[in-house]
């Protein structure tokens, strides 16, 4: 019994802090200090998902908890099945310049590397300058 | 025996601190909503590996950017019909929100006719080379006080547009119009963020950024002080109201004078950038800064806008 004791004691300690401790492996979501761009927020159409918008950015589909941006780190399914569609609705509505230190843009098909400078498509018209 | 009874009674333990530690039986996907979040790295923000941390700019970024440098909107009421433009909602709402959308331009429009007044003003005063500010006090005040009304003139339309869509929706909304709120502060505030777009537009010389930038900064420390926090908390209150079950608008109070703080403010800014650019610019510069300014007082926020 005294043993059985012994091993409890030292056992559980040593589990919390495996309770406790910053997992190693990839996880639901991340939360973030920065989200999507405020530019980009204001001007983009959300995605509705598990009762809440989401927002396709960056290859990752952001959204608000709790006040707090995070971003699914596993894609869930239906998002997934999604992406072609908001590819698609990016490149149609929003058209991309890339500038400065960055490294991408959506075009047809998916996310690619680009130059910075490079102007990736114009766009089919501005929703601003009527 | 006595060691199978110890292996029994830890596993349980052992089992729960794997799940808990995201281990292979931690379960797929947790949704927040159920209480079952679990992040990278408990108390330490991925920044590092924050996929938007590299800033992307698209057409749409740079047009409402610029949009906001040129126009208050009648503060956030203006910011309200904006983030309607895109909520994905379906085609069954969509009548009903674009009915609403006309609702609250139609009630905007005296605010964004006394700002038209203004910047054609100003745009005259360009092309001229001098900009008499003295003359344009009145037309600021005209902004603020219709700027003023604006909440209680568009509360009925906020409250059928609470009706009309779903929750997700609304909290779609309220993101827009916080995001819209970041992006008008960021642009109008910055120490000289307006005039370097202007001389990136316009390839003013650095004599003349470092000439505009003096009278500028001297003119915006005799203007009335503005405070940011103010309209934050006006947005926050109609967020947290906004995304709840039961809604009305007219129980917010802070409405009327937070447009009109900040349609006056950025107003004053916009008049004090053009009357210090105004005889700086050259002949040529100041005839393609003023068709800038004319195009901005002549948009149309809808295709109802005449």
């Amino acid at each position: 019994m005294t043993t059985w004791k012994t091993a409890l004691f030292l056992a559980l300690p040593l589990a919390l802090s495996f309770a406790t401790a910053s997992p190693t492996v990839a996880s639901a979501q991340v939360y973030v200090e920065v989200g999507p761009p405020d530019t980009y927020v204001a001007t983009v159409d959300p995605e509705y998902f598990e009762s809440r918008p989401v927002y396709f950015y960056n290859d990752h589909w952001y959204y608000r908890d709790h006040g707090r941006w995070a971003y699914y780190d596993r894609e869930p399914d239906y998002l997934r099945g999604r992406r072609t569609y908001w590819h698609e609705h990016n490149i149609e509505r929003r058209g991309y310049v890339v500038r400065g230190n960055v490294h991408g843009a959506y075009e047809r098909g998916g996310y690619v590397h680009t130059a910075p400078g490079r102007t990736v498509r114009a766009p089919s018209h501005y929703r601003y300058r009527r | 025996m006595k060691r199978s009874t110890i292996l029994s009674a830890l596993a349980p333990v052992l089992v729960s601190a794997l799940i808990a530690c995201g281990g292979a039986a931690a379960p797929p996907a947790a949704t927040p909503a159920s209480g079952g979040t679990t992040t990278a790295a408990a108390g330490t923000p991925a920044q590092a590996d924050d996929p938007a941390a590299t800033e992307e700019q698209d057409d749409a970024s740079l047009d409402v950017q610029e949009q906001h440098r040129h126009h208050s909107h009648g503060g956030i009421a203006g910011f309200i019909a904006m983030s309607l433009d895109g909520l994905n909602v379906s085609d069954d709402q969509r009548e009903t929100i674009t009915k609403i959308q006309h609702d609250m331009h139609d009630k905007l429009r005296a605010s964004r006719d006394a700002e038209k007044a203004l910047l054609l003003a100003v745009a005259d005063g360009v092309a001229a080379g001098t900009v008499d500010r003295a003359k344009l006090d009145d037309n600021i005040a005209r902004v603020g006080a219709e700027s003023a009304k604006l909440h209680d003139a568009v509360a009925d339309s906020l409250n059928a547009l609470h009706t009309a869509l779903t929750p997700p929706q609304r909290q779609a909304l309220v993101d827009k119009v916080e995001a819209h709120l970041g992006v008008w502060h960021r642009e109008n505030e910055g120490k000289g963020r307006h005039l370097a777009q202007l001389a990136a537009d316009f390839g003013l010389s650095a004599d003349q950024v470092d000439k505009i930038r003096t009278a500028y900064q001297a003119s915006n420390d005799k203007a009335p002080r503005y405070d940011n926090s103010e309209a934050e908390n006006h947005v926050k209150a109609f967020g947290d109201a906004f995304v709840k079950d039961q809604f009305d608008a007219h129980a917010l109070t802070t409405g009327g004078a937070v447009n009109a703080h900040m349609a006056t403010w950025g107003m004053i800014r916009t008049v004090n950038l053009y009357t210090a650019a105004a005889p700086v610019l050259t002949p040529e510069q100041r005839a393609k800064v003023a068709d800038s300014i004319r195009r901005h007082a002549n948009y149309k926020r809808s295709d109802s806008d005449s």
